[in-house]
């Protein structure tokens, strides 16, 4: 763009992209009504801040760091509220690492296990899970995650590679269980 | 973390990578509400609409104040030009007096923080009208008056004796009677020496009060030995702000069901928002549900009207209640809106919540839904 916009497009754009915003919030909160929250409070803030918005970055992108900036504000407060200091690093629920005991054919259904994979993502620890999301399921390049998020490039690299390697011990089971799958297919050769 | 060396992965590392994007690409989160979004939008064009009036506000309101500096000013330069020059007469100069922080007189305090009436006041504002106008020296409205005093102490002494027969004894004063009546039993209350004869009054009291009798009861409540013949007079006159009060500081959760109880009977504009707010409070949450059994007709128009709340723990409190309400028509409702899409979250809380019958074949279903198993899922667990 450019240039600064003026208000009515401003509004133009802020629905347009209020879908996506609620979406996100919803992946980086897993919780439908903490995402509310966390989407209201960071329209309030793009209401007042809305100059700031210069049209030198995508909007989505701006919005985005909107919505990131209320997403720790808002772990922060829950942080305080629940008798624990803000800002510990550690994700809200820490996440079911078990092993599932069940064998594999008897296993969750599909929409379990995508259900299972979006809680264990929104249980990350909170950058890790700022930048996987962003990521994975945005489709942003680690330089606009940088841009998001106030971070350096190798900052956002080494967190996206920990969040994944997070991830594959957390699945691990899922992991295992494919490939033994795979590998006990004949004709499939997954080395 | 910055300068963390890349490996080049090994190709079981590169499989495993894949394995994983694939899983991560079956993630699936809840889908945001249609009401959610409405919410959201209206929350943007509430935000836009005061940003706007503030506009239309701070326009006339520069005006007016840039007015009445400009009237200032121009006043003050006519009072300076028009004032007569000062003629010294006395050239002696008095000394300025010292000020330390010593000397200062501090003024009196002249607010007080808030504190609920005390016995003596409550009667103050219930005593008797009629001394006042002089009324009492008619001989009609004294003979009355003095017929009253007489029915109002064989009352009493009846409800002494017996308690139980309270609401029969009521039942022999006319409403007419019920203002003369309540200022008379709290002149009575007052000047009481007698504990048993006082706990009869109150009790008396309690059953034919008015509302203007509630400040009274109020503060006779927190005398331990006539709390539970106060508190009975307040379930039925006390308003919201008196019953929030004394469930708040209620002694025990038996107590506090039955003022939440009465709470749910007062007008539900007002009471359904304070009662969300001790459902979602741990420690009075179960006092709440409970009194919930209490009430024969619970505030269901308000509580669902509560499920569009733009605060998510308000919504589940009125899911939960609306489930713990339950019935065939309340099951009939939310199955209206799974079908409808409207408030989906919200109805399959309620329906979680609900311990019906058809409530719990209905969120079966739901669960095993194709459409709405993970939003169940979901609405069991934020239970």
């Amino acid at each position: 763009m450019g240039a600064s916009v003026d208000r009515t497009t401003f509004d133009r754009l802020v629905l347009d992209q209020l879908p996506a915003a609620h979406r996100f919030a919803i992946r980086l909160t897993g919780d439908p009504d903490a995402a509310e929250e966390v989407v209201q409070d960071a329209l309030l803030r793009a209401s007042r801040g809305w100059r700031t918005f210069r049209g030198e970055s995508a909007f989505r992108t701006w919005l985005f760091q909107v919505v990131v900036n209320s997403f720790r504000d808002h772990r922060s407060a829950r942080a305080v509220a629940a008798g624990r200091g803000a800002g510990d690093g550690l994700p809200d629920d820490l996440p079911d690492s078990r092993p599932d005991a069940r064998p594999p054919l008897e296993r969750a259904s599909e929409a379990e296990q995508g259900e299972r994979v979006a809680r264990l993502v929104s249980s990350l620890p909170p950058r890790q899970r700022e930048v996987l999301v962003l990521h994975a399921y945005e489709g942003l390049s680690p330089a606009e995650i940088a841009a998001v998020l106030g971070l350096s490039d190798s900052n956002v690299r080494a967190n996206l590679s920990f969040a994944r390697q997070r991830m594959r011990e957390l699945l691990a089971d899922r992991i295992e269980g494919e490939r033994h799958e795979r590998s006990s297919t004949p004709g499939t050769d997954v080395r | 973390m910055n300068d963390l060396p890349r490996q080049e992965p090994t190709s079981d590392e590169a499989g495993s990578d894949a394995r994983l994007d694939a899983l991560l690409a079956t993630a699936r989160w809840p889908e945001p509400s249609p009401e959610s979004e409405r919410r959201l939008r209206e929350a943007w064009g509430r935000l836009g609409d005061r940003r706007r009036k503030t506009r239309w506000y701070i326009g006339p309101v520069a005006a007016v104040a840039a007015a009445v500096l400009i009237g200032v000013f121009v006043w003050r330069a006519i009072v300076t030009e028009t004032r007569e020059p000062v003629v010294q007469t006395n050239p002696i100069r008095q000394a300025l007096p010292v000020t330390t922080t010593k000397s200062v007189e501090r003024p009196p305090r002249m607010s007080v923080p808030w504190r609920p009436p005390t016995v003596w006041e409550a009667a103050l504002v219930a005593r008797e009208p009629t001394s006042r106008h002089g009324l009492a020296s008619r001989p009609v409205v004294a003979a009355a008056g003095a017929g009253l005093i007489g029915r109002v102490k064989e009352a009493v002494d009846a409800v002494a004796a017996n308690p139980d027969e309270v609401a029969v004894v009521a039942a022999q004063f006319s409403k007419a009677d019920v203002g003369r009546l309540e200022r008379r039993l709290a002149q009575d209350i007052l000047s009481e020496r007698s504990a048993p004869r006082r706990k009869a009054q109150v009790l008396l009291l309690a059953e034919l009060c008015t509302a203007r009798s509630a400040p009274l009861l109020a503060s006779l409540a927190a005398e331990p030995e006539l709390r539970p013949q106060a508190l009975a007079g307040l379930e039925r006159v006390g308003d919201v702000p008196t019953l929030t009060a004394l469930a708040s500081g209620a002694r025990d959760d038996g107590e506090r069901r039955r003022l939440l109880a009465a709470l749910l009977r007062r007008e539900p504009a007002h009471a359904v928002p304070v009662f969300l707010a001790f459902l979602q409070d741990g420690a009075t949450e179960d006092a709440a549900l409970a009194a919930l059994d209490d009430v024969k007709n619970p505030p269901v128009d308000a509580l669902f009207a509560r499920l569009n709340d733009p605060r998510a723990g308000t919504r589940l409190a009125a899911a939960r209640a609306i489930g713990k309400v339950d019935g065939p028509a309340v099951t009939a409702r939310l199955a209206w809106m799974l079908r409808h899409n409207v408030n989906r979250r919200e109805a399959l809380a309620a329906l979680a919540a609900s311990d019906g019958a058809e409530a719990k074949q209905l969120f079966q279903w739901a669960l095993e839904s194709k459409e709405l198993g993970a939003a169940a899922r979901a609405a069991r667990q934020s239970l």
